[in-house]
């Protein structure tokens, strides 16, 4: 019975390396079957460099290709499905900003994020599956589940506070961000290991990029999560942080283009769901003529015993979650007694406490101020004339 | 030979009831013992056994057990439970169409 020596094991290995396989999971138990091969062969008389040829000629690098491929394709999560359900999801992202004329308060706009969430919920899924092939799997599944949850319950709060006036308190960006970290997490995970699994030098190199991709990913999204109960500390610097993450987004997505790496569903994912979150919290999206939402009128009338005499009143006022924060706003004249402004549907809707003033100043300074008038809770949009006495 | 298309749509069948005669098999030998068994008129390929025997371990069908043999690491697969019990069932429904085909062609 012909057995091979550790030199010509060893032979069998450097040649499968050059021939496409490149990864640990499939590499030994490729030896193991060539190996056999040759010695089947080697027991009929013929010598290893004959048998090798042999076998070698018999298996094409064609097939040991596409036998990887096929396995890597499984095991990683390469599945054109959510490929297609991803790029599906990022394009009416964009249609929602560029055509319709409320960004994420569109309905297209929230079938974008309900469908990313989507691709994180199957590739929970997908892991989930395949917890008995590896045992992190299954932590993988709950991190891509966190995803999802934070994504979904993120976007239809932010839906609900720009549509119909729930208050949310700004968790629905909370609520994001913390998908996108959970997501960033499972691919950093994910692609240490497929690190520790690669073999050739090329698919080394790639698993090394995507895994500093992901760690920097996950470094953004702590940096953005720490902004929120430091809020009023960065606020100033908000803009670049997020001016930041979608051009570093935009850059990576060209390098995964120019290197054809799009097939890794993991890491395009992860950049479309970044550019997507961190894209819907910037003020980039009023750019676009998408990004403009529809504008309600507040008219305030005054009362006809008191009358004013100025083209401008100011209203101060603001959102109960920021009350050391007030916002003034420039009222024009266009009746007699009747002020108007137009404003974004969602902004200022909710309750708000204002005080009037002839003069900026002294609206900014209302609060501080005795009470003259009483603060009227105010509902925006009711298409109402607000009466003043 | 048998076509390519057959053995494709049928080898996910060929393993399990294989599994259930040996305790313990691995990739070649399954190669090898089809190929006897078939008296050499199914001849699998790597693209085709690979992929179905990796996706019978992540559904649970099978487990795996790696041993150094002859300097070289050799990759195991057995039946789990949910193997067995799934396999007999699999099973039964496999021999239904064989009989349905049969029924239909002769």
């Amino acid at each position: 019975m012909a057995c091979l020596n550790k030199e010509q094991i060893e032979f069998i290995r450097k040649d499968l390396k050059q021939r496409s396989v490149s990864r640990s999971f499939l590499f030994n138990e490729w030896v193991d079957h060539f190996c056999c091969d040759v010695e089947t062969l080697m027991n009929k008389g013929v010598s290893f460099d004959d048998a090798y040829g042999h076998i070698s000629r018999e298996k094409l690098d064609r097939d040991i290709s596409s036998a990887h491929t096929d396995v890597q394709q499984f095991l990683n999560h390469k599945y054109v499905g959510i490929k297609k359900l991803l790029l599906f999801a990022f394009l009416l992202f964009a249609i929602s900003w560029i055509i319709n004329l409320q960004g994420i308060g569109s309905w297209i706009g929230l079938g974008a994020f309900i469908i990313l969430g989507i691709v994180y919920l199957r590739v929970s899924i997908d892991f989930f599956q395949k917890r008995r092939v590896k045992k992190v799997n299954t932590l993988l599944a709950i991190l891509s589940l966190l995803g999802f949850i934070g994504t979904l319950s993120g976007i239809i709060i932010i839906f609900l506070y720009r549509n119909f006036g729930f208050s949310t308190r700004g968790h629905g960006v909370d609520l994001t961000v913390f998908g996108w970290f959970f997501f960033s997490l499972l691919c950093l995970i994910y692609y240490f290991g497929e690190y520790k699994s690669a073999i050739e030098s090329r698919e080394i190199k790639k698993m090394q990029w995507l895994g500093l991709l992901s760690v920097f990913n996950v470094f953004l999204a702590a940096i953005s999560i720490a902004t929120f109960p430091l809020y009023h500390m960065v606020k100033d610097y908000l803009f670049f942080l997020i001016l930041f993450i979608l051009g570093f987004d935009l850059l990576v997505l060209v390098i995964l283009l120019a290197t054809r790496s799009m097939k890794n569903t993991l890491a395009v994912s992860l950049i479309l769901g970044s550019f997507m979150i961190v894209f819907i919290h910037s003020h980039f999206r009023t750019k676009l003529p998408g990004g403009k939402p529809k504008l309600y009128e507040l008219t305030l009338q005054l009362s006809p015993e008191h009358p004013v005499g100025t083209n401008k009143i100011y209203v101060s006022m603001y959102y109960d979650r920021f009350p050391d924060q007030p916002i003034t706003l420039p009222l024009s004249k266009i009746g007699d007694n009747l002020y108007g402004i137009t404003m974004p549907s969602y902004s200022y809707r909710g309750y708000l406490y204002y005080g009037i003033e002839t003069d900026s100043s002294d609206a900014r300074d209302y609060f501080s101020r005795a009470t003259r008038i009483d603060s009227v809770r105010l509902r925006i949009p009711n298409r109402k004339i607000y009466q003043l006495h | 030979m048998i076509p390519r298309e057959l053995i494709k749509g049928t080898l996910k069948y060929m393993v399990l009831n294989l599994l259930r005669t040996f305790p313990k098999m691995y990739g070649y030998e399954i190669t090898q013992v089809l190929d006897e068994k078939s008296s050499g008129r199914i001849k699998l390929t790597f693209a085709a056994l690979y992929p179905v025997l990796h996706k019978l371990e992540a559904e649970g069908m099978v487990r795996t057990e790696t041993e150094n043999v002859n300097n070289r690491i050799r990759k195991y697969y057995s039946l789990t439970s949910k193997g067995k019990k799934e396999s007999d069932t699999r099973m039964l429904e496999f021999r239904e169409y064989i009989d349905l085909m049969k029924n239909l062609f002769y």
